[in-house]
């Protein structure tokens, strides 16, 4: 019988570690549709970090002048009926939508877990947490949304609260189905066997366990604050008007939307890709999660 | 064998609260367990064994689904009167247990270092590395080729014989003086089943702990156990030392159970035999002996009256025809 020492077993581990790293990349990269939304999303988050670096002009910038251009070499995406240059305000826009995105979908996956797990743990926390749920899920959530807003008044902050509210009914629902699963499962009770308190059940062992729903949910919340953002903003109960976003300049273009397409198609075409991108991510998060699959 | 007796449960009884009214799945249990022995449960389906088992551990939740009584000493600290706090101390360093279903009692997304890990984690501090290395040991312990490679895969990486390894490397992890295995191999097949009852076996004298064996094979009682209970319909209707069992059963349904185990070297071509019925539902225990409605023997007196547990010889009995016969 040899012993082992502890140096060969943490380099084992690393090893394994690699190894299982190494055939997840491949099955991911075999994956084509994944491959494409991690690229969508990879180059939004790169346009959005380095914004100031890509847009050609200030996006804030009048120019009277050079009201409703058409696309050219000057104006890539051509300008609006203020004289803005599109594609800079583009540019500016997906750093708006990200931020968005990014900051609803982390807020509402760590709130709705924490509701969910602990709604699993008692009834009566249960029926309570879920009965305001419920409450919050039966107003359209893009009407509830549009109250908050004129509410809070126009700002970014506040279209992340309150988006970040209408998601997390069903981030908390989510959790709370997959955590109830899991509690009724073998491994739980022979956990209780070997002394485990329910704190440690529920955070070391149940957590881990709905860990990769949540975050494939958080991708398509990503997904759909985008869509949401660009609707309040739409509607003039987003971001302020002016300030770059995705909603507000297609806002702008429907006034001259039979003169002018470059206003609508080029923040419509940036919406629906990044749209798409995420969805297709968490698609193939989904599938790189499972460890089941290998 | 040493006559130190490490468990010895008396007269429990486990009482669930259920939609339809309560009842009562082990009714007066007692027997005991000696340090360094496997004492086998045996019975068929729904007789109450597992119910027994996860008794002595408090499993169920006792503010809503079941309740106890009567009292479960281990080395004399009775375990249904201590805080809940206490139990779940004693889980797992004192106590462990062993699950029937091999296949679903590891965390599929944890490996197999991060959960054998565990119950030293809890039990006795250890820090990760410790823990690691110990982890290894148990492994090897338990059999498991590779066992360093084994710490860093998932469960599903592993076959069925191999988890239920695992699972008994978890069990032993911090050393316990109990181990209570639950139908350990129900499911694995047989040469999987042999190898891991050798194992409980060879494990049982090197660290000389008590184990109780809940099955309902009467022959892995036959090659492993010291002493047997029978149980029946939430009831202790035999107890005697292995050999005095199969040698001369008692209990009419002893007799049967024996009976009704296929022996290769029989030389005809008898159908098998059954004990006829089934086990009753718990809504309709029969007032008397609760095996009255099957058993051949059954006199008005055992229809009308319940007999008690009655010491013959080395072997103790819960029949009436004990008494004026010495065995039916």
């Amino acid at each position: 019988m040899t012993s082992t020492s502890e140096k060969d077993l943490y380099l084992l581990q690393k090893q394994m570690l690699q190894e299982q790293r190494r055939i997840k990349l491949r099955r991911l990269g075999r994956n084509r549709v994944a491959v494409i939304g991690t690229l969508i999303v990879l180059v939004m988050a790169v346009i959005a970090i380095a914004a100031p670096l890509i847009a050609t002009h200030d996006p804030y910038a009048f120019a009277v002048a050079d009201r409703l251009q058409p696309p050219s070499a000057q104006h890539l995406f051509g300008t609006d009926s203020m004289g803005q240059d599109v594609f800079s305000r583009v540019i500016y826009g997906t750093r708006t939508s990200m931020i968005v995105g990014l900051c609803v979908s982390v807020s509402a996956g760590v709130i709705g877990t924490l509701l969910g797990l602990y709604a699993s743990t008692s009834k009566v926390l249960d029926h309570v947490l879920m009965r305001l749920c419920d409450g919050l899920k039966a107003i359209p959530s893009i009407l509830f949304a549009i109250c908050l807003m004129t509410m809070l008044g126009p700002d970014i902050k506040n279209v992340i609260l309150s988006l970040a509210i209408t998601s997390i009914p069903n981030m908390a629902r989510i959790a709370r189905s997959e955590a109830l699963v899991v509690r009724e499962q073998t491994y739980v009770e022979a956990l209780r066997s070997t002394g485990a308190t329910e704190t440690r059940i529920l955070w070391l062992h149940i957590a881990p366990n709905i860990i990769s729903s949540i975050i494939v949910q958080m991708t398509f919340v990503f997904a759909s604050s985008i869509i949401q953002e660009a609707a309040l903003s739409f509607l003039g109960a987003g971001l302020p008007a002016g300030a770059p976003s995705w909603g507000n300049i297609l806002s702008d273009g429907k006034n001259s939307i039979y003169n002018a397409w470059w206003l609508i198609v080029y923040p419509g075409i940036f919406t629906m890709l990044s749209v798409l991108g995420f969805n297709l991510f968490g698609d193939g998060l989904r599938d790189f999660f499972d460890p089941t699959k290998v | 064998m040493e006559e130190q007796v490490i468990l010895d449960v008396k007269n429990l009884s486990t009482t669930f609260h259920t939609e339809r009214g309560d009842y009562q799945a082990v009714s007066g249990v007692s027997f005991q367990v000696h340090r360094g022995e496997i004492l086998g449960v045996v019975g068929e389906s729904g007789c109450g064994k597992s119910v027994t088992s996860q008794s002595i551990l408090r499993l169920y939740d006792e503010r809503r689904e079941a309740c106890y009584s009567g009292e479960v000493l281990l080395e004399g600290r009775d375990l249904l009167s201590i805080p809940i706090k206490e139990m779940q101390r004693l889980r797992g360093s004192e106590i462990s247990m062993i699950f029937q279903d091999a296949l679903s009692t590891l965390n599929p997304v944890l490996t197999i270092g991060y959960q054998l890990r565990e119950p030293m984690r809890i039990h006795e501090k250890l820090s990760r590395k410790e823990a690691d290395l110990n982890a290894v040991e148990l492994l090897r312990l338990v059999g498991i080729p590779e066992p360093e490679q084994r710490m860093h895969q998932y469960p599903h990486e592993l076959s069925g014989g191999m988890r239920q390894r695992v699972m008994i490397a978890i069990a032993l992890a911090c050393r316990p003086k109990l181990l209570i295995a639950d139908e350990p191999t129900t499911a694995l097949d047989v040469t999987i089943q042999a190898q891991i009852m050798a194992l409980l076996l060879s494990l049982n004298r090197q660290l000389h702990m008590g184990v109780i064996l809940i099955t309902h094979d009467l022959a892995v009682v036959a090659e492993t156990c010291s002493r047997a209970v029978v149980m029946y319909l939430g009831q202790v209707v035999e107890e005697a030392p292995v050999e005095e069992l199969f040698r001369h059963p008692l209990h009419p349904y002893t007799q049967g159970l024996i009976a009704s185990v296929p022996h290769l070297d029989d030389p005809g071509k008898e159908q098998l035999h059954v004990i006829p019925g089934t086990v009753p539902f718990l809504e309709d225990i029969p007032t008397g002996c609760r095996f009255a409605p099957r058993c051949p023997y059954a006199t008005d007196q055992c229809r009308r009256e319940m007999p008690q547990l009655q010491e013959a010889g080395s072997q103790r009995v819960r029949c009436w025809h004990i008494r004026s016969e010495g065995g039916v």
